[in-house]
């Protein structure tokens, strides 16, 4: 299979292709890349966690019963 | 009979050994999965025919050997799974010393103190996260997946990622149901980032099979969720969207693992259009699985993951809503890959014989479930009842 249909290899793709795929050989912890790492890392997931415990609690309390206990709340 | 039991159970070594003891058994969670596993091995073995044939003249392949950074993707998969392992084998270690067995009927009748739950969940979630896998430990799926041959990816998307929902299933909502609740909002909140960043990440690959290990990541996030929405829909739905992603996760490898990269020797999308105008019958089951992935109604996927997001949904609307983002995400990373490989123009041999017989089933079986899901959904009821309710 494939006797003669290999794609014709393109320096430009292929550079392309790889300058996508390099992050673990070019990260530098630069300004940016620590708010980056912050914001999506740390916040996002800490503000998701936070409001669904809320939502959890918020039955709680329409349900007219003592919040449930989960981790960190 | 009790409803939930195992059935077909086999002991091994009863009087020969007296140090271990083997007991197997098949109940309504595990069979689909065993019947999942039974069809993938044989589809995996049958997608490397060109290079386990003894007519193949290339002699530089054989059936494991991979892509070019091969080493760096078989380290991260041992490092991480080993790091995993180690929790887990602790945590069943600590399971036996306090129960005196490892009998899984034993283990669920027993009650394990809810400090202990505690501790032991964090053990077996790190496990079982680095097989599902979750964000933060899904790096190694890619690099496995792009650097593996079309066979062992198969073999990666449609049963070893399996392993980590039965492991849910079977060790942490069985065993340890007090510290599921406990952390269920942790879990989801990983859940919720894998869907989310997974699904983003997707969108920006440039090879297509890393492409589908991302969204795969993704897809079993959903999975994850429906496990730990504590409602029957959730549970079965995780159960039938493990099943239909067994099923197209697969299929969607060999159509860009095996049938175009055994043509073109090229993984990176930008090589690649026009595919329908001269490898049609490609096009149309690409077509069927791409959409089927993206969770359209009538496939199995849409049943699993609606069933994920109700149930969900019903315990925690906010997750229910962000889980669901995911959907919008699915479509656009599957539609944006079928339009780049499909249209445009180019030249290509067509699916022979054996690529056909090898997509038929998992095209005719994610219709069924898709149509008809009740198929499986009535033989795992009771045993999922009886996981929730006792």
């Amino acid at each position: 299979m494939g006797g003669g249909m290999e794609a014709h290899k393109n320096r430009w793709i292929e550079d392309w292709s790889t300058a996508r795929e390099n992050l673990e050989h070019n990260f530098r912890w630069t300004r940016r890349n620590l708010a980056l790492v912050g914001i999506f890392g740390v916040a996002v997931p800490v503000l998701i966690y936070k409001g669904i415990i809320k939502e959890f609690h918020m039955q709680d309390e329409d349900a007219g019963r003592p919040y449930r206990k989960f981790w960190l709340a | 009979m009790p409803e939930g039991t195992y059935q077909f159970t086999q002991e091994f070594f009863p009087d020969q050994v007296t140090f271990c003891h083997l007991n197997i058994g098949i109940d309504g969670i595990s069979l689909y999965f065993l019947m999942l596993t039974t069809l993938i091995m044989p589809i995996s073995i049958l997608s490397n025919w060109e290079n386990i044939s003894p007519s193949f003249s290339n002699s530089s392949n054989d059936y494991l050997r991979g892509g070019p950074t091969r080493i760096r993707a078989a380290f991260l998969l041992f490092l991480y799974t080993l790091f995993g392992s180690l929790f887990i084998l602790l945590a069943f270690v600590v399971i036996y010393y306090n129960v005196g067995s490892t009998d899984f009927q034993i283990i669920s009748l027993s009650d394990i103190n809810f400090d202990s739950q505690k501790i032991l969940f964090l053990a077996i979630f790190i496990s079982i996260a680095v097989k599902t896998p979750l964000v933060p430990f899904n790096t190694w799926l890619t690099y496995a997946h792009s650097e593996a041959p079309v066979g062992g990816s198969i073999v990666l998307a449609g049963v070893i990622l399996k392993l980590a929902t039965y492991g849910f299933i079977r060790i942490m909502l069985q065993f340890l149901p007090d510290a599921c609740s406990y952390y269920s909002p942790l879990v989801q909140m990983f859940a919720i980032i894998s869907v989310i960043y997974a699904s983003l990440s997707t969108l920006r690959q440039t090879d297509f099979k890393k492409l589908v290990a991302y969204s795969s990541v993704s897809h079993v996030a959903v999975v994850v969720l429906g496990l730990f929405s504590n409602t029957i829909q959730g549970i079965e739905g995780a159960i039938i969207l493990s099943l239909a992603h067994g099923l197209v996760s697969p299929a969607l490898f060999f159509l860009v693992g095996g049938v175009l990269y055994d043509r073109y020797h090229t993984r990176t999308i930008r090589y690649y259009r026009g595919l329908v105008a001269y490898i049609p019958v490609f096009a149309l089951f690409f077509f069927v699985f791409t959409i089927f992935n993206a969770a359209v109604p009538l496939s199995a996927n849409w049943v699993g993951e609606t069933l994920c997001l109700i149930g969900t949904f019903q315990r925690n609307p906010l997750a229910g809503v962000l889980g669901a983002t995911g959907i919008v995400l699915s479509a656009a990373y599957s539609i944006w890959l079928y339009n780049r490989l499909t249209f445009g123009s180019s030249m290509s041999f067509d699916i022979n014989r054996r690529e056909y017989i090898i997509l038929l089933p998992l095209l005719i079986l994610s219709i069924v479930l898709g149509i008809y899901p009740n198929v499986v959904l009535n033989d795992i009821h009771s045993s999922v009842s009886s996981l929730i309710y006792t």
